[in-house]
């Protein structure tokens, strides 16, 4: 156990002897390993471990948080006093710890990182080096990455809850850099999964370094994207940011609660084209989203954020529950015990539709084919989103051509979601990392490919 | 164990295994208020401890960091990491130093210069200065005061050690204003080491205020070739996706654009870039790098030439180029490169007298999405941005909805002017407005 029971209940208890009307503590011991491989030999190899405790009280709406990497129990009652310092009136009692509840086997943690070897390891790497240079005499340089973690965290509150859980997450990045002549371009695949080391043994990491050497050979030649408003074909996987910048962000209590959201108080109307229906799922069999209890101790729900365009519900956490009155959904989260947590997306995609890309193609007369998606961000006060494009083709008359560079995207969320007009067939998922108020957390994001109709192009083509 | 204690019991395990080893400790503490909807929002506080550890044997390091101090947690990661010494590349150019020297007596710690109370009080003030601000404001978001203060202490191969301390103040908040049923908002953030160097709450409902309601009203621009202005902050912004590309390591890997172009032109002749770690209002004041080399000026850009790279140790060996004594070492004991503070020279016009010299000239006041739309192999880029449109020097219209397209090579060498005044950002990167030529900007 991460911190002894004793000690925990202690310091609930003294929490609400002090006043506090609800007492969380959240201990985390995490294991990292990174080894990244440059120059055809090994560049780095780290480990890191993160160990600390975050204690959270509310008095009403109010939040007290906390954190120390030496948790003792005078450390935690001087903690508390140091937060609750003002006299309060609340004569709440604990309640008795529940059992812990069942796993539903979200994860695999088959092989633990620290049991296969570093030998293995950097062999894995070392034959993906030399199989992407093989792919092109173009690869000046090939940056591989393979970094895991295990976090393990315990959850108590003074409601009763008691979960302890393991979180297990592996990753491959591929970075190629292609250079002809003059020219220079870069390619770049991730993938993640909540697995231990087995996950090296089931990635078709070869496919991924030839994908990424392939895009930075396809980008060495490419013009300009071109400017303007225009319909866009949104590609599957990655392409799932926009939902994530442009609608998830504003969905989340921490937004909507303060009535600061462009989406605050707009439950059950339509919000969307009817065609949309989006998902925020916590419980998908490894994918790097999942949790099997969020950061505040509770199951992780499969939530239905809109249904044929309506609005059906928020990403909700405890406080945000408090103060809107709306279900928690297992979406109170955080990237370590630094920070209090709050209401955030896990693995959210838009649900399969009835049309093939090809016919999607065949709608555009003049338009871009975002192949390839990175980042982004969003405004939640006024829906102003952007996300970039790393890799695109121009679509005319119905068919794709010449591929281009990068650009951003910019729009609104209500105005890019009433103007999804197609979605596809073919949902794909990929891994990213997403910042908000409580920190980085792992996020899944997905789509079908989607035809929306106008979209701001931010390229440098000059026609 | 107390942090003592660590470091000992390290040194006698790196002496057992005849490994050399260089450890830095931080520790400190930090806490915040924030009020929203004119509520105590939310109290934190917190305390930070971590070791980083750099083992080096045989022309070969490893790294590893730990935020507990328990010696059975130390004392694996570092029997894992040393047997990890086996697999990591010879490296004839790493150099640990035998002594921390200090480029003098840097003061920048002003601890706990400000109460419970008063920091209460100070940001409950300030946000009810934020309601009144305008009729305009539909929201006050998380207005809050944060204080942090660290010791960081580097440990030598010989395990002879120094130290310096570290303050910061932050005041931020964000407003959302709604005109005509349309929206616009903006964050503003001020952060010094010095309390006393904290601007007013009148100037920060000023600052704010540009950056947020200022907006109301906007239109999107035609899409076409502008002269821009960056407003100081959003130029530090783009400084801070540049500087990265000016380091040794960067240049050495091929990621980075300005490889081979040590000692040519690649900005404007207006253009002066130096490093300054003493700089008094820096955020990123420091006597010694993180390899324990004193800490000196570097002009990294002068008169538009591109100087020697920042470097550190192991680069400046490797290139053969001058050490800048720009190693970095954060909290995970992982070297790299970072300048310090990085200050641009400033011009001689005022920013109002640059804009009066155009017609339909752009200030560019905020740039979004910088992480995702910029490719720093390339150099490319394209950012959503807000601002105003002047003409001859007056307001015509503030903008939104449109973005900013180019390459950073066409910023450098675009760069016609620099305003005279070089108000302190509250930050490690100062720099004046600066004016561009020509870039392209796509809106309706």
């Amino acid at each position: 156990m991460l911190l002894e029971k004793s000690l925990i209940e202690n310091t609930i208890s003294y929490a609400l002897e002090k006043g506090a009307d609800f007492a969380e503590i959240f201990v985390e011991k995490k294991f990292s390993q990174s080894i990244k491989f440059l120059d055809k030999q090994v560049d780095g190899i780290s480990s890191d471990l993160d160990y600390g405790l975050g204690l959270r009280l509310f008095l009403g709406e109010e939040i007290l948080y906390a954190t120390t990497s030496r948790p003792t129990e005078n450390s935690l009652r001087d903690l508390v006093d140091q937060l609750i310092y003002r006299k309060t009136n609340s004569n709440l009692k604990p309640q008795s710890f529940l059992a812990q509840p069942e796993s539903n086997s979200l994860i695999s943690l088959n092989i633990k990182p620290w049991d296969q070897s570093l030998k293995e390891k950097i062999n894995y790497l070392s034959d993906l080096d030399s199989f992407g240079r093989s792919v092109s005499d173009k690869v000046s340089q090939l940056q591989l990455s393979m970094n895991q973690q295990v976090q393990e965290v315990l959850i108590a509150n003074s409601e009763g809850v008691f979960v302890e859980d393991v979180r297990p997450y592996s990753q491959v990045i591929i970075n190629a850099v292609a250079t002809d002549g003059g020219a220079k371009s870069q390619g770049l695949e991730r993938k993640g999964f909540m697995m231990g080391s087995e996950l090296f043994k089931n990635l078709d990491a070869k496919q991924m370094t030839k994908d990424a050497v392939e895009q930075a050979i396809r980008l060495l030649s490419a013009k300009n994207a071109p400017a303007g408003k225009l319909p866009v074909i949104l590609n599957n996987g990655f392409g799932g940011v926009i939902f994530h910048e442009a609608c998830g962000h504003g969905l989340e209590t921490t937004s909507v609660a303060t009535g600061a959201s462009v989406f605050s108080g707009k439950m059950g109307e339509k919000i969307a084209h009817e065609e949309v229906t989006a998902i925020d799922n916590g419980q998908m069999q490894y994918e790097w989203g999942s949790l099997e209890f969020d950061d505040e101790g509770m199951r992780t729900q499969n939530t239905t954020l809109i249904e044929n365009g309506v609005l059906k519900n928020y990403i909700v956490d405890k406080m945000g529950a408090i103060k809107t009155g709306y279900p928690r959904s297992g979406s109170g989260r955080r990237q370590s015990y630094h920070y209090a947590p709050a209401s955030r997306m896990r693995n959210t995609y838009i649900a399969p539709g009835p049309h093939e890309l090809e016919d999607m193609i065949k709608d555009v007369d003049y338009g871009l084919f975002a192949q390839k998606l990175g980042g982004g961000s969003v405004d939640t006060g006024t829906g102003a989103y952007n996300f970039a494009v790393t890799e695109g083709r121009i679509i005319r008359k119905g068919q794709l051509e010449e591929t281009v560079k990068g650009a951003s995207l910019i729009g609104t969320g209500f105005d890019t979601l009433s103007k999804i007009t197609k979605v596809g067939k073919d949902l794909k998922l990929s891994p990213g990392t997403c910042g908000s108020v409580s920190g980085w957390v792992p996020v899944t994001v997905g789509q079908p490919p989607l035809l929306v109709s106008e979209i701001t192009v931010g390229g440098a083509a000059n026609d | 164990m107390t942090n003592n204690e660590s470091i000992e019991f390290l040194y006698d395990l790196a002496k057992k295994n005849s490994i050399e080893i260089e450890v830095i400790q931080i520790s400190g503490k930090s806490n915040s208020v924030s009020f929203l909807e004119k509520k105590l929002e939310e109290i934190s506080i917190g305390e930070d401890f971590s070791l980083g550890v750099r083992l080096v044997k045989d022309q070969k390091e490893v790294f590893f960091s730990s935020e507990t101090s328990k010696k059975e947690d130390l004392e694996k990661l570092f029997n894992q990491q040393a047997e990890a010494l086996q697999f990591a590349k010879a490296n004839e150019n790493i150099l640990l130093n035998d002594k921390i020297e200090s480029s003098g007596d840097i003061e920048a710690y002003f601890p706990e210069q400000i109460n419970s109370d008063q920091k209460v009080e100070r940001t409950k003030e300030l946000e009810e200065l934020l309601w009144a601000c305008d009729e305009n404001l539909k929201k006050v978001r998380n207005t809050s005061f944060s204080e942090s203060y660290s010791n960081v202490s580097l440990y030598n191969k010989l395990g002879d050690s120094n130290s310096y301390q570290k303050s910061y103040y932050s005041l931020s908040s964000e407003l959302l204003g709604e005109k005509d049923g349309k929206r616009a908002s903006g964050h503003f953030s001020f952060t010094t080491h010095d309390y006393d160097d904290m601007i007013t709450n009148e100037m920060f409902v000023d600052r704010i205020k540009k950056h947020s309601l200022g907006l109301l009203g906007a239109k999107s621009p035609e899409t076409g070739d502008y002269p821009i202005v960056f407003e100081r902050k959003a130029f530090a912004s783009l400084l801070s996706l540049l500087l990265p590309m000016l380091n040794a390591d960067t240049v050495d890997q091929g990621f980075s654009l300005f490889d081979k172009k040590q000692g040519e032109k690649i900005a404007s002749g207006l253009l002066h870039i130096e490093n300054d770690p003493s700089y008094y209002k820096g955020l990123g004041r420091k006597p010694f790098d993180g390899e324990g080399n004193p800490t000196k000026k570097h002009c990294i850009i002068q008169d538009g030439v591109l100087n020697s790279f920042f470097s550190n140790n192991e680069y400046s060996k490797k290139l053969g180029i001058e050490n800048t004594h720009t190693a970095s070492r954060s909290g995970n004991g992982r070297v790299g490169i970072s300048p310090s503070n990085i200050i641009v020279r400033s011009g001689t016009l005022a920013t109002t007298a640059i804009k009066a010299m155009k017609p339909s000239l752009i200030e560019i006041v905020r740039l979004n999405g910088l992480h995702a739309g910029f490719n720093s192999v390339t150099g490319d880029f394209s950012f959503q941005a807000e601002g105003f449109l002047y003409d001859f020097g007056n307001l015509v219209n503030p903008l939104q909805d449109f973005l900013v397209a180019g390459n950073i090579k066409d910023i450098l060498m675009g760069i016609e002017d620099l305003g005279a005044n070089v108000i302190d950002n509250g930050g490690s990167i100062i720099c004046p407005d600066v004016l561009i030529s020509s870039l392209k900007i796509i809106g309706s």
